[in-house]
């Protein structure tokens, strides 16, 4: 992945990043533009610069389903006959017929990450897509998602730490690389006490 | 002491025929204003005629007719210019126009341009149709930015994001215009009726009622136009 003098108004300036690694994980504090970053990796804002990614399947900060399809209509018209198979890896399929109206944040959130799965795409784009999932389910979503390459927005640094191969710790605006580890080996301690001084919510 | 909504409409009716007794009284001439009584006795004469269902049956099939052409070619205009807005810019003269001409105006062109049969479907057709249109265009333009980014994302095609997402939300905005469209579709028609005196129509027996100076069968006959109209927006209503 290439990111080469990404410019969008204020928030990110000149913003360059190179990286042979497909799972990268990206941490900082809120309002800093992780996000926009990423809505310029995916091509949803006029910027300047270049972004040299492969294809990809987003999972947006919030679910984004259309309230009117079912839970699997929602899926299918994206992916067709594969949605019965990750509504079942999700853990949805008894509530198939459902509106989205009817999901809690939880499921809502689990769907739209089941869509990112299903969806063929070299990369995940994951914004925090384990906002309001319990624990038992993230850890079956985490496993589905360590197969693929991704690059994965979160707050909470314990996932990141457990998904990803590099991190990138960021702060702004203008968003700005404070450090890039190319391991997440041993450093723990230091991100914490890093993102800690921010006052950021960590684990 | 509080009255219940249904109370103070029936409250109102009362109130209403009640005044119109007492005017009809006052004037004391029939031919200018029939009282309720009257009134009633001329729909009775009218509803036991069996031509007159014919008439109902065929006015309310041209109103239906004007109606499905309106909200066809209304939402496609719609969906035009919702999704092209150089081809909103071009229309406008023309939704403008069909806004603000005089019914009357737009049924005396019918009348040269069609011949008398077609008017009344043709104009209940024109008027309804801005409302279609209208509705389907805000529809298209108020749809939810996110949900469209999401569909652009996922290479949703076209005909897919038509079918699953554009109708369905533009059915919660067509329902509102179709209530709306409704009564004027049947004032429209009945006008139209009237001045092109078309055959077998309610319009022509208000048009007949006037001639013959039987004003308590004008009465009547607009009576029943206004039961079918409030019949029909409570039947789709209720289908919506």
């Amino acid at each position: 992945m290439k990111l080469e003098g990404l410019t969008f108004k204020d928030i990110v300036e000149d913003f360059s990043l190179e990286t042979s690694s497909k799972k990268l994980v990206i941490l900082g504090p809120s309002g800093c533009g992780k996000t926009t970053l990423l809505r310029l990796i995916m091509g949803l804002e006029d910027y300047e610069g270049r972004v040299d990614l492969g294809s990809f399947s987003p999972c947006f900060q919030e679910p984004r389903l259309i309230p009117w399809l079912s839970v699997e209509e929602n899926l299918s018209i994206i992916v067709g006959s594969n949605a019965e198979k990750w509504l079942k890896l999700v853990g949805l399929y008894e509530d198939r017929n459902k509106k989205p109206g009817e999901l809690s944040g939880g499921m809502a959130q689990r769907l739209s990450l089941a869509r990112a799965l299903a969806y063929p795409g070299e990369y995940l784009i994951l914004d925090e897509p384990f906002s309001g999932i319990d624990l038992a389910r993230k850890t079956e979503l985490k496993a589905l998602i360590k197969r693929r390459n991704f690059i994965l927005v979160t707050h909470d640094l314990a996932d990141g730490l457990e998904l990803g191969q590099e991190v990138l710790l960021v702060d702004g605006p203008p968003l700005r690389i404070k450090k890039h580890y190319k391991t997440t080996d041993g450093i723990e301690e230091e991100v914490r006490n890093l993102l800690g001084n921010e006052k950021e919510p960590t684990l | 002491m509080r009255i219940s909504t249904g109370t103070t409409r029936v409250l109102a009716w009362i109130i209403f025929i009640f005044t119109w007794t007492i005017i009809a009284l006052l004037v004391n001439n029939g031919l200018y204003l029939p009282s309720p009584w009257e009134t009633l006795l001329a729909l009775k004469g009218i509803l036991v005629q069996k031509q007159t269902y014919l008439i109902l049956g065929l006015s309310t099939l041209r109103v239906t007719l004007g109606l499905v052409l309106a909200l066809t070619i209304g939402s496609f205009l719609g969906l035009l210019g919702g999704f092209n807005r150089t081809v909103s810019i071009l229309l406008t003269p023309l939704e403008s126009l069909l806004k603000s001409v005089p019914v009357v105006s737009f049924i005396m062109l019918a009348l040269l341009w069609i011949g008398s049969r077609g008017v009344p479907i043709f104009i209940s057709f024109l008027m309804t149709m801005p409302i279609f249109w209208s509705a389907v265009e805000a529809s298209v333009k108020q749809a939810d930015p996110k949900l469209l980014e999401m569909m652009d994302v996922f290479s949703l095609g076209f005909y897919k994001k038509l079918k699953y997402f554009y109708l369905p939300w533009a059915a919660g905005y067509l329902k509102l215009a179709i209530r709306q469209a409704v009564g004027l579709a049947w004032k429209a028609a009945v006008a139209a009726e009237v001045l092109s005196n078309t055959p077998l129509s309610l319009g022509r027996k208000i048009q007949e009622s006037k001639v013959y100076l039987e004003t308590a069968d004008l009465f009547a006959w607009t009576l029943l136009l206004l039961l079918f109209s409030f019949l029909m927006e409570r039947l789709v209503r209720h289908e919506a």
